[in-house]
């Protein structure tokens, strides 16, 4: 079981996939479910309050197929079979519910922090994408619609987190090369910072705001990234090289 | 006389695992005797051996089991701020990536005190002269160039035509 809470893994997963994705992970239970589901997981006031829209939907179809249906053959009804509702009960129906649906919305806005059905599919995308998920397809028989169901595995996250340290790593190593060979020349009021040959190139002058570049100290930059890599290399020698190609 | 206490002795003493073809030179036995040694020890699960490349020679690497794998995940992070290279879509350019400028400047003390431009080391292709004669509207450099999509007040398209 992982422990969100824990700052490596929360500062993991909020890089990846953001605050919303942690709540994701946080509220899913274990097993299948559709994205939709998880949306019912996440906002169940919106959800209430949709499927109740749904409902008053299809009450107002009845409404209306009644009244053309009375219309049409008023003189004709046998009156043999009696309806379940009165049209007078489905109006004061539809009423309630359209006021309930004002009240939800109401509490959803002050009580939930909507997760949209889009963010939650490409949070699942992302999360799969880094083999967190499996992912089952589902096709109906009957409309050939296609139902995703995912399942969280978050057995790989040592795996994954290793490939970050030596993703980092990598990059820290390019950064200390360009860094060790270049002079740098930033604009006093933070537009751009060139090297010595494309400030050359600029005549020294800042390319956005036109003021004189001045040349730029980046000695505590070089042993910040000295120390790092060096705390990364005798952490674990035979991962982090010193000759590492990148 | 050389056998597996020796060599265990020697794999045991080198953090990180040594590599096979080291071994056998050291102990001054040939890479027959080595191996066969090093299979005895890889029957009592004493060792784990993986591939690697080695100096451009494909080669074992040897570690005792019992050597647990040294904690390095707080390296992730610099102060709060956790690796900026994780879940990052853009182009990574390392040397002008604003996020891990950033990142590298958590590492200070006190971030406050350095003075940087976040990485813009590279002259916006619109500055450069033949650029804005065919192209006057191409200011999309911060996401083609630079690896990020959003500046920091997250406008993502920036008139320079009013700077020229």
């Amino acid at each position: 079981m992982v422990d969100y809470n824990d700052p490596l893994i929360n500062g993991y997963f909020k890089r990846l996939i953001g605050e919303n994705g942690i709540t994701l992970l946080k509220t899913i239970p274990e097993g299948e479910h559709t994205d939709e589901e998880m949306y019912a997981m996440l906002n169940p006031i919106r959800k209430k309050a949709s499927d109740l829209k749904v409902q008053t939907k299809l009450l107002k179809d009845e409404l209306k197929a009644r009244e053309k249906k009375k219309s049409s053959d008023d003189e004709e009804t046998d009156e043999t079979e009696i309806p379940e509702k009165t049209i007078e009960e489905i109006e004061e129906e539809i009423q309630r519910n359209e006021i309930e649906i004002n009240e939800l919305k109401e509490e959803a806005e002050e009580k939930e922090e909507e997760i949209g059905l889009n963010e939650i599919r490409k949070i699942l995308f992302i999360l799969s994408e880094n083999n967190f998920t499996i992912c089952k397809r589902e096709r109906d028989t009957n409309s050939g619609w296609l139902t995703f169901r995912w399942q969280l595995n978050l057995v790989d996250i040592e795996h994954r987190l290793e490939r970050e340290k030596r993703k980092l790593y990598r990059n820290l190593l390019r950064r200390q090369e360009y860094e060790k060979e270049n002079l740098f020349y930033i604009c006093p009021s933070h537009c751009v910072r060139l090297t010595f040959d494309e400030s050359t190139e600029m005549e020294f002058m800042c390319p956005l705001c036109g003021d004189n570049l001045i040349y730029e100290e980046n000695e505590i930059i070089k042993e910040l990234l000295e120390k790092r890599i060096g705390e990364f290399q005798t952490a674990n020698p035979s991962m982090f090289r010193k000759d590492e190609r990148y | 006389m050389v056998d597996e206490k020796v060599v265990l002795n020697l794999v045991k003493s080198t953090p990180g695992g040594k590599h096979q073809n080291e071994i056998w030179k050291e102990l001054g036995i040939d890479s027959r005797k080595c191996s066969r040694l090093l299979s005895k020890l890889l029957e009592q699960n004493l060792v784990t051996r993986e591939s690697v490349v080695y100096n451009k020679v494909r080669t074992y690497l040897i570690k005792a089991v019992d050597e647990e794998a040294p904690d390095t995940n707080h390296l992730l992070f610099a102060g709060d701020v956790f690796s900026p290279c994780t879940g990052c879509v853009g182009n990574c350019v390392p040397e002008a990536c604003p996020a891990l400028t950033i990142w590298i400047m958590s590492l200070h003390d006190n971030p406050e005190e350095l003075d940087g431009c976040y990485g813009f080391t590279k002259i916006p292709e619109i500055f450069i002269e033949e650029n804005y004669e065919t192209d006057p509207g191409s200011a999309d450099y911060l996401t083609s160039e630079n690896g990020f999509e959003q500046n920091e007040s997250g406008e993502q398209d920036i008139d320079f035509s009013e700077a020229i």
